[in-house]
């Protein structure tokens, strides 16, 4: 399990250590490996905050696979993502898809405030940020929204980790040039690749 | 340093009364208020605020569309909504795209005045990717007071000569301020001030190589941008005019109507012509400061005349 000291995000068997409080990193791969490094870095101590933010998708799958891969007592976890708005859930909010940056900008602070001041590991998971993009003829209301979430997780001292999907089939965008010109927005990034010995994940900051 | 100048929209005077205090008294800032939108929007249109803090209900008009407000006219400046309703009553049908930072009035006046400060320090909403060494940067930036350096004729002639050079329709130097790009000489070209985020030199200056977009409408950063279109650019080469001590304060830029590319050498190529243009405008500074202000010395001055 990936843990977290007083002073940094720890992840022992991946080799990032020291990951600084504030950190926002976007994470680049592909296929299963990508998903599988998405939940370790997200993964955490008991009573971890995790947040996952993924507004193309259905709100009850996402909000399943985050019980299914890291768990975590009642008011601990958060999701916001799209589906139906008929949810039962105080963990979870919906919003109208990616193109809806407004609602997931103002929920994503909601549910922050609502977790706040319970633990000092605060997680923030974001996919896809190419489907977010993709969703909107508007770079810079794009930039607006990550700036903005970027800030929130810095401010909380958390851990943001921002998904670059390569593999995915963007259909309005070419995944390269998006990747150099979002990079400056985040603090670092780290590429997902499967070696011979396991999943690999290598830090460029 | 200038304290920090805070808009404050709210209708109640009570509460408006109890955030100017907050963001003045704990915060430190210096407040200007509005009590309509169409007080902030007036308000803007005359005086440059650091943040915007509005409360959601205005009395039939609300805090979105201070922000849509905002957005046009100053479209760098963080805004806050700060207020009681929950994020479910909050209406962004019309701006659905609209970013805006959001803190429940109960959480109380002190966290206000620290998000405001962190906002600013840190540029929280811009629609654009900021250097590492923005501040830095923006200090080198004002060295060069152009007016005093009298450089537009030579940028003038180097805009042509590199425009003829490269063979594309237009060059023009830029110079990349706080909140927009001001252009010194253009060729092919008829650039006013830019607001920042509306020009490719803004992403640039963050890369360390000679930029290239060889198509306009193949970049998910310049797609939608208007002004490009507007000028029939469709593809760009910047270099960067980076001061000794390593700042970036702007471009000299290529662009063309048509899509293309632009090989190894071609880069090379821009990126002395860039160099030479850095150092006409360092000699030019160091010209009219005086020998305290890294400025050369009479023997200098008579050597260089």
């Amino acid at each position: 399990m990936a843990q977290r000291s007083t002073s940094a995000y720890r992840f022992d068997s991946l080799g990032l250590n020291p990951v600084e409080p504030g950190t926002n990193v976007l994470l680049c791969g592909r296929g299963e490996a990508l998903d599988r490094a998405v939940w370790k870095l997200l993964d955490g101590p008991k009573g971890a905050t995790r947040i996952v933010v993924a507004p193309h998708r259905e709100a009850r799958r996402v909000r399943e696979e985050v019980d299914r891969h890291v768990g975590g007592p009642s008011g601990s976890i958060g999701v916001v993502a799209g589906g139906d708005r008929d949810v039962d859930d105080d963990a979870v909010r919906v919003v109208d898809g990616p193109a809806d940056f407004a609602t997931a900008t103002l929920e994503l602070r909601s549910l922050m405030e609502s977790l706040r001041g319970r633990t000092d590991d605060v997680r923030v998971g974001l996919t896809s940020v190419v489907s977010l993009v993709e969703a909107v003829d508007d770079s810079k209301a794009a930039f607006r929204f990550f700036h903005n979430a970027t800030g929130r997780i810095r401010r909380s001292e958390g851990l943001g980790v921002f998904v670059l999907d390569r593999g995915i089939d963007a259909e309005t965008i070419d995944v390269d040039t998006f990747e150099q010109g979002i990079r400056p927005a985040f603090d670092a990034r780290i590429r997902v690749s499967e070696g011979p010995t396991g999943l690999s994940l290598d830090r460029e900051s | 340093m200038n304290r920090r100048l805070i808009l404050c929209v709210d209708t109640d005077p009570g509460r408006r009364h109890a955030t100017t205090s907050a963001l003045g008294g704990v915060g430190g800032f210096e407040v200007v208020e509005a009590t309509t939108v169409e007080e902030a929007a007036s308000l803007l249109e005359t005086r440059s605020v650091d943040c915007v803090v509005t409360e959601h209900d205005l009395g039939g008009r609300d805090g979105v569309e201070v922000v849509a407000v905002v957005r046009e006219a100053a479209p760098d400046t963080p805004c806050v909504l700060y207020t009681d309703a929950e994020p479910d009553e909050i209406d962004t049908t019309a701006f659905p795209t609209m970013v805006v930072e959001y803190l429940p009035r109960s959480t109380g006046d002190g966290r206000l005045a620290d998000l405001v400060a962190d906002l600013v320090r840190h540029h929280d909403q811009l629609g654009y990717v900021l250097p590492d060494d923005e501040d830095e940067r923006i200090e080198a930036l004002e060295r060069y007071d152009l007016a005093e350096l009298d450089v537009e004729d030579t940028f003038e002639r180097l805009s042509t000569l590199v425009a003829s050079h490269f063979d594309v329709s237009g060059a023009y130097v830029g110079l990349v301020e706080e909140h927009e790009e001001n252009y010194v000489a253009c060729y092919g070209v008829d650039l006013d001030a830019v607001p920042r985020e509306d020009t490719i030199c803004t992403h640039a200056i963050v890369q360390d190589e000679v930029f290239v977009v060889e198509d306009i409408q193949e970049d998910f950063r310049f797609r939608d941008n208007e002004l490009l279109e507007s000028l029939g650019i469709r593809s760009y080469a910047g270099a960067n005019l980076e001061t000794d001590d390593g700042n970036v304060v702007g471009s000299l830029c290529l662009v063309d109507e048509a899509p293309r590319t632009f090989d190894e050498a071609e880069r090379a190529d821009l990126q002395r012509f860039a160099d030479e243009a850095m150092e006409q405008l360092e000699l030019r500074r160091r010209l009219a400061a005086g020998p305290d202000d890294g400025g050369v010395d009479g023997l200098e001055r008579e050597v260089l005349d």
